[in-house]
């Protein structure tokens, strides 16, 4: 039976000329990355500095240290025909080096844009063959983020969002070595009202179309998050996220379901303690819980310290589910400690380090370490 | 079925009606309404009491549980 998704066209847009013509420099593309901020910033500092017209410039880079990595198909391995690393944040692995550059423009007082781009590179991944023998192969991301934010009132804002992601050294199956490039169009629109710090509702809803090894998906996505004050120390809020996408052949349609929680809570020793809370269940039996908690303290006016710890923990009691292919068990759980440092330099530079301690009951366990610099102009 | 009320159920639903009015405005009292135009100026509106927007770096933010898109701009 042809499946109705085969006739749908993916947006062609030719990436390739974009590309070209911004990266095609001698060098490659960093020094082709620094022209063009070098460009940016001088006409942004020909503006002058103005309070509605301001540029903002944001570098992070992550290296995460894998410690112990055996876990056979970590990247798609729950829902392998859909690809989507997307359902399990939490569990998916970690890439070892990721760049973001982001570049954000304010077009006076109403409108901003802001351009993003990823580049994730997981290294080495190890796939157990049938006959036990190993393959190896390399799985890079990359990901064009361009986001627009328009204030429609001043506590009333409208924003879209459209996003292309291409991933090579995909899987195309947890049973499988054989691998393929992802490309990906996604397009979120939302809102964001604020009422004067104490209600603020955030509704989003994403479309999204991927292919992989000639297999067209689609997907919806929507998010609502609301936020309430429950007094001037204390605040709630709730985080709910549904995502769905549709069957391909005899294979089901993923449907799953997000809610998360935070119990904010302000001490008078200038610290913020969030208590944390998600749950997540998926029409495949799979259900996971994540309490966990964070501790931000202010060590002086421009530096802050945040504390994490989140623990995780996801069963399948489906024993032919992809899932319990994959792990050991019936069972995954995870705990992750993160120690963040933030500090405001010259009111316009932020610099940040983080490092976290990754482990879980299976064979995967990691040092991550991150770097960010925020420039405003 | 009865059309009109007698005096005692009248004042009856007036008073349910009043004691669930009063229980809306205390309710909104507690959660703040009645002060919410100065929480703007509160600590509960301080950056570090955003929860998940400020906690995090924009890569990290994707692996902990962050979402596509306007709210968070995660790989698909």
């Amino acid at each position: 039976m042809k499946n109705h998704l085969d006739e749908l066209k993916m947006p062609n847009i030719p990436l390739n000329y974009i590309n070209r013509f911004l990266f095609q420099f001698p060098g490659g593309k960093a020094p082709a990355l620094v022209i063009w901020l070098v460009i940016w910033n001088a006409a942004a500092l020909a503006i002058g500095p103005n309070f509605d017209y301001y540029s903002k410039v944001k570098f992070e880079y992550q290296y995460s240290d894998y410690l112990e990595y055996g876990w056979p198909a970590a990247v798609e391995y729950a829902f392998s025909e859909h690809l989507y690393q997307q359902p399990n944040p939490l569990l998916a692995s970690f890439p070892e080096h990721r760049w973001l550059t982001k570049v954000t423009q304010a077009f006076g007082p109403s409108l901003e844009i802001q351009l993003m781009y990823h580049y994730s590179f997981l290294g080495k991944n190890y796939f157990i063959n049938a006959d036990g023998s190993r393959s190896e192969w390399n799985k890079s991301e990359h990901l064009y983020n361009s986001l627009l934010n328009y204030k429609l009132k001043d506590n009333l804002s409208l924003n879209g969002t459209v996003q292309y992601s291409l991933a090579t050294g995909n899987q195309l199956s947890s049973y499988s070595a054989e691998t393929a490039d992802l490309t990906g169009w996604m397009f979120d629109m939302g809102f964001d009202w604020d009422f004067a710090g104490f209600v603020r509702l955030e509704p989003s809803l994403s479309f999204f179309w991927n292919e992989v090894g000639g297999t067209k998906t689609n997907a919806q996505s929507l998010n609502f998050k609301f936020r309430q004050a429950l007094s001037n120390t204390t605040a709630l809020q709730v985080k709910y996220s549904y995502f769905h996408t549709d069957a391909i052949g005899n294979q089901p349609g993923l449907q799953y379901q997000t809610i998360t929680g935070w119990l904010s809570q302000w001490l008078p020793t200038q610290t913020a303690v969030h208590l944390i809370y998600r749950h997540h269940a998926d029409n495949q039996n799979g259900v996971s819980n994540g309490p966990g908690i964070e501790i931000s303290q202010y060590l002086d006016w421009a530096t802050v310290m945040t504390l994490s710890y989140r623990n995780y923990k996801m069963t399948n009691d489906d024993p032919r589910s992809n899932f319990r292919q994959a792990i050991n068990g019936d069972t995954f759980t995870s705990d992750a400690y993160s120690l963040i440092l933030s500090r405001t330099f010259w009111n316009d530079t932020v610099i940040a380090v983080k490092y976290r301690y990754y482990t879980t009951n299976q064979k995967v366990r990691m040092n991550t370490y991150l770097i960010s610099w925020e420039q405003v102009f | 079925m009865k059309m009109h009320q007698t005096f005692m159920q009248k004042r009856r639903t007036v008073a349910s009606a009043l004691l669930i009015m009063g229980l809306i405005i205390v309710w909104l009292h507690l959660i703040g309404c009645s002060s919410g135009v100065y929480l703007l100026d509160q600590p509960v509106s301080d950056p570090i009491m955003m929860a998940d927007d400020n906690q995090n770096s924009d890569l990290a933010r994707c692996e902990e549980g962050g979402v596509a898109g306007g709210a968070g701009s995660c790989p698909t």
